[in-house]
């Protein structure tokens, strides 16, 4: 008796052990996420991620040839926008994460453009299929182009330096034609993707007949922007061009609050892009105008935005923030989901061509690659990705001023600048 | 024109503010804290954690945080910096290192981003000159003048004041006047971690609370301190001036980038020139650090 009982017991540990490990036989398709982690858009676009995952995972996954395969999402913090923190550290982060986990992909990626362009070659030595999301050097379609066997494997869904700029030209136009402003003061952080944004923007500038008043770039880390505004102030600058996708974009926007500086203060300052923004910093924002990607604003009449925006704030319990970022993520999720499908493989040989193929509306608009692998952003979300850019008004709203096929409003001067 | 005075001449107060726990630290007990910059963080981190994590009233938050980081200054003196007086090299090595593992400490912690904000004490702006100035600075303004007749009439005034100019001036005779040294010399280091946390209150508010500005407050505090005289009150206000007036100068007409430069620089030239500072007396720096 106690001899049967015991084959009874092992019989069904047997199966105890066999039947979890065929469950476990569906291999997940590893999505690895590096970048920093405490910056707000690449927060925003690491819950944006997850959503589309499990929004995948909740119908069944991906079909792979057949087979249906989940997404899984694997995380290394690359610290690549802190100060002090060398390319060097980033990158190591990047090679632990794709040595340990062995992703298949890479969503978001690095945050800065110098940690972007020097990982390059580590992606494409592991034949890694990469949707940036955040880094926005032009560089990076450049080294695509100018090498494409090479760098095959890397995309870029947000936007770039020069579509931000002809998004942002288009507004700074407006406010040419609206106010007669032609006084523009660049500042912009010192790194690769802003200093390229500052100089693209002086040199429009000059073309349409401003006047570039001044054009300075400041270290990361600074917290005091009393001369610039000082100059900015006494020079009778009428636009602000500020660009900063760290926290320093808060300071600065304080004191040129606190300072009443009589120039309209435009650009990029994350912190200040989501609609939680105005109650986070007491309305103290009134007037800013901000360039976003398209996600971080729904775009009315494109169900995939307003989807992807209305399902995000259940989720997450709030609603997208920073300037770009979580709308290319969760759309890039669903253009390797596809591909894959396409492909009927995860070889990235396989895969490659396909992303190419990519033809999908989405979080951000229409999405499609164009030459570099970079996504197309244009004016109308039928057609392209959208950049929006909106104006903080009363009462606490983000108004959108650009592109006409979403404006909603016209821009407002601040309470202490002259009106004309 | 005004405009730049107004903001040089409250750059200067910042400065001095940032300073003068680290030179009164060195002026007594003759250590050069290289942790300066930590506490100045720590400060600002501990007075954030008691204000947003335990929902403290801002001036008791504050008090405690002084308080705690003062406390800090006197427990690396008794458990590090007594072990390794009088040995210049190991007091670097100790004060620096441990400095950099506190703020790397802050980094594991979640120090980072947008969240660690300290509430300024008032907000809004007063127009001065045609320039309008936001309260906070005008309050660093007047807590500068403030701290400093408070460290005079200390010094002055107090017994224990005139024990650290005692000791500051011969440790030695001091000894035998009975002023107990190494309790003097760790009253000092609190007090220079408890005025770093001071000074972090008051002027964290205007930007964001992150470990870079350990790193950035260290480097000032050294300039400010070389160049003045390390001991020097008299010169840390004098430096305090000069670079809060030529930091402005530079960013205006060169590039916010220079203003560092502009300190390293004089930090090496008053080194060639007059090592021991435009005020400092005592002692040559040279044989100090």
């Amino acid at each position: 008796m106690r001899k049967r009982l015991m084959v009874f017991i092992g019989i069904l540990m047997l199966f105890g052990f066999y039947l979890p490990s065929s469950g476990m036989a569906v291999e997940p398709i590893i999505l690895g996420f590096p970048t920093a982690l405490d910056i707000v858009d690449c927060i925003h676009s690491k819950h944006a991620a997850e959503m589309a995952v499990a929004e995948i995972n909740a119908k069944g996954g991906v079909n792979v040839g057949g087979k249906m395969r989940p997404f899984k999402l694997v995380y290394a913090d690359t610290r690549d926008a802190q100060p002090g923190i060398p390319v060097r550290e980033a990158l190591m982060a990047y090679e632990k994460l794709i040595l340990q986990h062995k992703p298949h992909a890479i969503i978001t990626g690095f945050y800065a453009s110098e940690a972007l362009l020097a990982s390059m070659d580590i992606t494409s030595e592991h034949k890694l299929p990469y949707f940036g999301t955040i880094a926005m050097s032009p560089k990076f379609q450049q080294k695509i182009v100018e090498n494409y066997n090479a760098y095959k494997y890397l995309f870029r869904v947000c936007y770039d330096a020069r579509f931000f700029v002809k998004s942002y030209l288009g507004v700074l136009k407006m406010v040419n034609d609206n106010f007669g402003f032609t006084k523009a003061f660049i500042l912009h952080e010192e790194a690769l993707w802003a200093r390229a944004i500052g100089g693209m923007t002086a040199k429009w500038f000059k073309g349409q007949g401003w006047e570039v008043i001044g054009k300075q770039s400041f270290p990361k880390g600074t917290s005091d922007f009393s001369a610039s505004l000082l100059k900015i102030k006494s020079t009778n600058t009428q636009v602000i061009v500020f660009i900063c996708s760290r926290p320093e974009a808060v300071i600065f926007a304080d004191q040129w609050r606190t300072m009443k500086i009589p120039a309209l203060l435009t650009g990029i300052l994350p912190a200040l892009c989501g609609e939680t923004a105005w109650k986070v910093h007491k309305g103290k924002i009134k007037g800013i105008i901000n360039v976003v990607e398209a996600g971080i604003f729904p775009l009315k009449g494109i169900p995939e935005s307003e989807q992807f925006y209305e399902a995000y704030k259940k989720r997450v319990e709030e609603p997208p923030g920073g300037s770009h970022g979580p709308g290319a993520a969760y759309d890039s999720v669903y253009i390797l989901k596809e591909a894959i499908e396409r492909a009927g493989s995860l070889d990235p040989d396989k895969l490659v061509p396909e992303i190419e193929k990519t033809d999908r509306m989405g979080a951000i608009g229409r999405v499609r690659f164009g030459k570099g692998h970079q996504v197309i952003f244009g004016e109308n979300p039928r057609e392209a990705a959208l950049a929006i850019c909106f104006q903080w008004q009363e009462p606490g709203k983000r108004v959108a001023v650009y592109p006409k096929s979403v404006a909603t409003g016209k821009i407002e001067l601040p309470d202490w600048m002259p009106k004309k | 024109m005004a405009g730049m005075l107004i903001y040089g001449l409250i750059n200067s107060i910042i400065f001095a503010l940032i300073t003068i726990g680290f030179t009164l630290t060195f002026g007594i007990s003759g250590i050069a804290n290289f942790a300066h910059g930590a506490f100045y963080v720590a400060g600002a981190y501990i007075s954030w954690h008691l204000l947003n994590s335990l929902g403290f009233p801002y001036p008791l938050a504050i008090a405690i945080s002084v308080l705690v980081t003062g406390f800090f200054g006197a427990i690396l003196y008794r458990f590090v910096l007594f072990r390794v007086r009088g040995v210049i090299l190991s007091e670097v090595i100790a004060t620096f290192g441990l400095g950099i593992g506190f703020l790397e400490l802050f980094r594991c912690l979640g120090l980072t981003g947008y969240d660690y904000k300290l509430p300024k004490f008032v907000d809004g702006s007063l127009e001065l000159l045609g320039v309008y100035v936001d309260y906070q600075r005008l309050i660093i303004i007047v807590l500068g003048a403030v701290l400093l007749l408070f460290l005079w009439f200390f010094t002055h005034h107090t017994k224990t004041g005139l024990a650290f100019r005692a000791i500051a001036q011969d440790e030695h005779t001091a000894l035998n006047f009975g002023v107990e040294s190494d309790r003097t010399a760790m009253l000092s280091l609190g007090m220079g971690g408890a005025l770093a946390a001071i000074a972090a209150i008051a002027i964290m508010p205007l930007s964001l609370i992150a470990v870079e500005e350990g790193h950035h407050i260290l480097i000032l505090a050294l300039a400010v301190g070389i160049v003045g005289g390390m001991e020097s009150t008299m010169g840390v206000i004098v430096a305090s001036l000069i670079f809060g007036l030529s930091q402005i100068i530079v960013a205006t007409y060169l590039s916010p980038n220079y203003t560092m430069i502009v300190m390293l620089a004089a930090i090496i030239l008053i080194l060639l020139i007059r090592p021991s500072g435009l005020f400092g007396k005592f002692k040559e720096l040279e044989e100090r650090i």
